[in-house]
């Protein structure tokens, strides 16, 4: 019986912008050596995005933040967990943009991607932090 | 993030963007591309050399287009790659701001329908 193989990565940033840069290398480095297809790498890669930069720029009070990638039973997943406030950003709403452009309120964009791009989302607030997990089922 | 603009006619200006935008990328380009949408009739925005687009490079992308249509204009985003593209048709901007693949095919959405 083939073992049952498991990759895993992690970093840990501080609720900075400029961080964001140095996320964005760790997760294309990890993407470069794991088996994973193109697209989903990089439409994970906007999840990753959106759901950091979100804390960045409302997680009043978070300080730092924690990125961990794991593969495993098909599965591919990218947990952020922040120490701010508790927030649940399954509870914001979202879809697709659908006003005339001089109507439309840019807002939500973020989350649709993120609902868009994952087969699977969960949020749990615990030990004084917000985790949110965002997977996908990878093709073999 | 760059951006580079080329005046193609009078009232068209071509913008060449290069680089990722997110958050950082968005707030580099963003001052020089409203004050663009905000002299120029008609953007054709070339995307070729965006590599990725998060939800803050597409709140610089609509602000622009919503500038350019209150002066009577029209924005008209170039040849996205695979990614960036599926980013738009996620999100339905490209029901808000028309995709081309070529100068040509962005020249003639141009044109008042």
């Amino acid at each position: 019986m083939m073992p049952t193989s498991r990759l895993a990565d992690q970093i840990a940033l501080h609720n900075d912008s400029r961080e964001i840069a140095r996320l964005d290398a760790w997760y294309r480095c990890l993407a470069e050596d794991w088996p994973l297809p193109a697209m989903l790498v990089a439409e994970m890669r906007v999840c990753l995005h959106e759901a950091v930069t979100n804390i960045v720029m409302h997680g009043n009070g978070c300080r730092r933040i924690w990125v961990a990638a794991t593969l495993e039973d098909g599965e591919f997943a990218l947990s952020v967990e922040d120490d701010g406030p508790p927030f649940d950003p399954l509870k914001i709403s979202s879809g697709p943009l659908a006003a005339p452009l001089l109507d439309v309120a840019i807002g939500g964009l973020g989350m649709h991607l993120i609902r868009s791009f994952t087969d699977r989302l969960a949020y749990v607030r615990r030990q004084e932090r917000n985790l949110l997990t965002m997977a996908r089922t990878v093709d073999v | 993030m760059q951006l580079e603009s080329e005046e193609i006619t009078g009232e068209v200006t071509r913008v060449r963007l290069t680089g990722t935008m997110d958050l950082a990328g968005a707030e580099e380009i963003g001052l020089r591309l409203s004050v663009l949408a905000g002299s120029r009739k008609y953007l054709l925005v070339d995307l070729e050399g965006v590599s990725f687009l998060s939800s803050m490079g597409i709140r610089g992308l609509l602000g622009a287009a919503k500038t350019v249509l209150r002066r009577g204009g029209k924005m008209v985003l170039i040849k996205p790659n695979a990614t960036v593209e599926k980013v738009l048709t996620a999100t339905g901007c490209d029901g808000l701001m028309p995709i081309a693949g070529s100068d040509e095919e962005a020249l003639g959405l141009l044109a008042p329908a």
